[in-house]
């Protein structure tokens, strides 16, 4: 932000001091970009004024939450009120006893939900015995209770007064239900679309719909009913278990995001090929586009042990559902425990040299949390390296003052000769006279079986040892110092972590990483943002460089550094 | 000296009001709902982006102002309330499943502005296209009236920071209604 920029700021703000006022203005009059910079701004703020001014709070929605929320404050008054007659010393005494049964920090619902709770599972316990799970119970007035009451735990602005239940009041309900029920499909349409229009319009309450549509199931075969004793797979186990936001709202922070827990509704919907449409009813197509098509599309309605319900689709002519919102089921896993498997290229250059590298990678990632996940990362980094390799130097021999050999003959005499057997100016045999010493060539030394030997210029100033061969050579040995760069293969130890969401499908991340190579240490880091165009494919691209201390090389750190590519997957 | 009592509704502060409405007097609470209806739809319609989450998060800030009235603390109503109805806007956001373009619908346009569809359409268009922490901010700022202050209050972030992303927003914004600007002034 420019000076221009604050005074700008500040004038628009009202902050602006008599002072920088009279700079500003000069600066206006000098300036016609800044002018024209204040006026677009002046402008952009009467456009957003009318904006606001086109915006009006649909009237059904205004007078909907007012007459509801403005009940329950109303609803206030009566407790207060009841609260201080003398009979209800009584209360308090309850109160009190009940502290004794449950602990200081659970209190009221809570407390109520978990007495409740006991008795149900002591009935859930003794239910075998007097109800048979073959008996149909669909007609049965716990059942309807019970989805009412469940009804109330999707919709809290529906609850009021004796309808209220909790949400483990609902599942022990549930749960202690026989698990087979017979049906009506028109029935139960018709409740569904009760339930819809309790949702959209709230003429008509969730309970009272759901239990419509309990007491339609009963009496006719037109719904092939059917139970399961196994788990519903689309069912999400976890939020199930969960805390219902009941519980939640009695225990959590106004203040935090504790509220981005789902409410566990028992109540599912599901499409023929058992892809979830839609886990709770209240969030059920708000459009009223539901009810267009429902009297051919619902196909069966089961219960499952834990009391979820479950109305499938698509059983009439249709082939599919596009009218209803999809849920896919592995939703909730996309920022949790997930497991992600990835692969990047990178491109750079090394510490020593501007040459461009090419290094691929293969990561496994294991999600923590929403921004945090932890990975093994395995595949190939280009690194620089220098050390000292033993060369040969290949001299003719006639270049070699003073050598002489003793050769023993077969007759056990030793003779002293000149190992050449010419003259030196006619030079050593098989090699042209007057030829310069020279090095082994690249191919030479291929042939030979070291491929780790480099192309090496051999001065003949090496130090070392000397052999003089009988084909007329000189071979020295010495060391050379090589330099270069060596593509390893290493593997680590990383974590991740998102920095920021830009968007839904944006984010910022970055990634350390320590693992090793074949003699060595190797650090990693990368900055790299991840693009979502699927809910299971995102593509990542980034900047990176990793770092390489060999064991055997003291002081010698050497790294790399460059841009990166990649994709992942979730699972 | 005036009693309590006496003092007109549409005259007491928020917190009285509120505090009245603890006691279960619903004129209380239909008060601060008209106060805050507006200001509160507008947030979620323009922050979320989407008609039909806007409705929801609408129904949840109120419905969450009465689950957790106990735990007003008396301290400024609106900086309290807004963060309530900021955490709903986040928590639906999270929750959204991929982002739906935005559609004006015409139910939502006062009768009197029917000729500045295409206007709100662009302003929508343009805001949707912020980064979230600004558009929030702009949002806070330009349509709420909030000043600085209130918005770190709101949202958590220093003063410094929220001036900052409404001056980024701001230039963003005038980038991006470039025409309707220039329109907007060659017609006045």
């Amino acid at each position: 932000m420019t000076r221009i920029d604050k005074y700008l700021e500040r004038y628009l703000d009202g902050s602006i001091t008599e002072q920088e006022m009279t700079e500003f203005r000069d600066l206006l009059e000098s300036d016609p970009r800044l002018y024209a910079q204040l006026s677009e701004t002046l402008e952009l703020r009467s456009v957003l004024h009318d904006d606001l001014l086109a915006i009006e709070v649909p009237a059904s929605l205004s007078s909907s939450v007012m007459s509801r929320v403005g009940a329950d404050f109303a609803a206030l008054a009566e407790i207060s009120s009841e609260s201080h007659l003398p009979g209800n010393d009584v209360e308090e005494e309850e109160e009190r006893r009940r502290a004794l049964l449950f602990p200081a920090f659970i209190s009221g619902r809570m407390a109520g939900s978990m007495a409740v709770a006991m008795v149900m599972l002591l009935m859930i316990g003794l239910t075998p015995t007097l109800n048979p799970p073959t008996e149909s119970s669909a007609a049965d007035p716990s059942f309807i209770a019970a989805l009412g009451a469940v009804a109330n735990e999707g919709l809290p602005l529906q609850r009021s007064g004796a309808e209220e239940a909790s949400g483990s009041e609902a599942a022990s309900a549930l749960s202690a239900l026989p698990a087979t029920s017979e049906g009506s499909r028109s029935g139960a349409v018709r409740s569904i679309r009760s339930v819809e229009r309790g949702t959209i319009e709230g003429g008509e309450s969730l309970s009272t719909a759901v239990a419509t549509l309990s007491a339609d199931l009963s009496g006719s075969p037109e719904v092939p009913v059917s139970s399961s004793n196994e788990f519903f797979p689309e069912v999400n186990t976890a939020e199930l278990d969960a805390p219902n936001e009941m519980a939640l709202a009695a225990t959590e922070d106004p203040l935090t995001l504790g509220g981005a827990h789902r409410s566990p509704n028992p109540l599912l919907l599901i499409d023929r090929n058992r892809s979830l449409l839609e886990s709770t009813l209240d969030r059920f197509d708000r459009e009223g586009e539901v009810e267009s098509d429902l009297d051919n599309v619902l196909a069966d309605v089961a219960t499952d042990p834990r009391g979820v319900t479950l109305f499938t689709f698509g059983g009439g002519e249709q082939e599919d559902l596009p009218q209803l919102k999809m849920i896919e089921p592995v939703e909730e896993k996309e920022s949790h425990q997930r497991i992600m498997l990835g692969g990047t290229l990178a491109s750079g250059v090394t510490s020593s040299s501007s040459g461009i590298t090419l290094e691929g990678s293969a990561y496994l990632a294991l999600g923590l949390g929403e921004k945090s996940r932890i990975g093994l990362e395995g595949g190939s980094a280009t690194f620089r390296y220098s050390r000292d390799v033993q060369v040969e130097i290949i001299t003719p021999s006639s270049r070699v003052s003073a050598a002489r050999v003793v050769v023993r003959g077969s007759d056990g005499q030793e003779e002293e000769s000149d190992p050449t057997g010419l003259s030196p100016e006619q030079g050593p045999r098989g090699a042209d006279p007057g030829e310069e010493p020279r090095g082994r060539t690249a191919e030479e030394i291929d042939a030979l079986g070291n491929r780790d030997l480099p192309q090496v210029v051999a001065t003949g100033e090496d130090a070392g040892a000397r052999v003089n061969r009988t084909d007329g050579y000189q071979v020295s040995y010495g060391l050379q110092s090589e330099a270069g760069e060596a593509s390893r293969p290493y593997g680590l130890i990383f974590y991740d972590h998102t920095v920021t969401s830009l968007s839904d499908r944006l984010n910022l991340n970055g990634r350390l990483g320590v693992g090793g190579t074949d003699g060595g240490v190797v650090l990693s880091a990368r900055a790299y943002a991840a693009i979502s165009t699927h809910q299971n494919v995102a593509w990542t691209i980034g900047v990176g460089g990793s770092m390489l201390h060999e064991f055997e090389q003291e002081n010698d750190f050497n790294a790399n550094y460059g841009l990166n590519a990649g994709v992942e997957f979730g699972f | 000296m005036k009693q309590k009592d006496d003092i007109p509704r549409s005259e007491r502060t928020d917190s009285e009001l509120f505090l009245e409405a603890q006691k279960g007097d619903a004129a209380s609470f239909n008060e601060i709902f008209h106060r805050y209806e507006k200001k509160v739809y507008v947030y979620c319609l323009r922050v979320l982006n989407d008609q039909e989450l806007a409705h929801d998060a609408f129904q949840e800030a109120f419905m969450r102002l009465y689950q957790h009235r106990d735990r007003y603390d008396g301290r400024t109503f609106m900086a309290w309330f807004f963060t309530i109805v900021r955490n709903v806007c986040l928590n639906m956001r999270r929750n959204r499943k991929q982002t739906v373009p935005f559609e004006t619908s015409r139910a939502n346009l006062s009768h009197d502005r029917m000729p500045d569809v295409a206007l709100h359409q662009e302003v929508a268009s343009a805001l949707a296209k912020l980064p979230e922490d600004y558009r929030e901010a702009i949002v806070l700022y330009e349509y709420e009236g909030y000043a600085y202050k209130e918005i770190a209050e709101i949202t958590g972030a220093s003063i410094a920071t929220v001036k900052i992303r409404i001056y980024r927003a701001r230039k963003m914004l005038r980038s991006l209604l470039f025409r309707v600007v220039h329109d907007n002034d060659e017609n006045r």
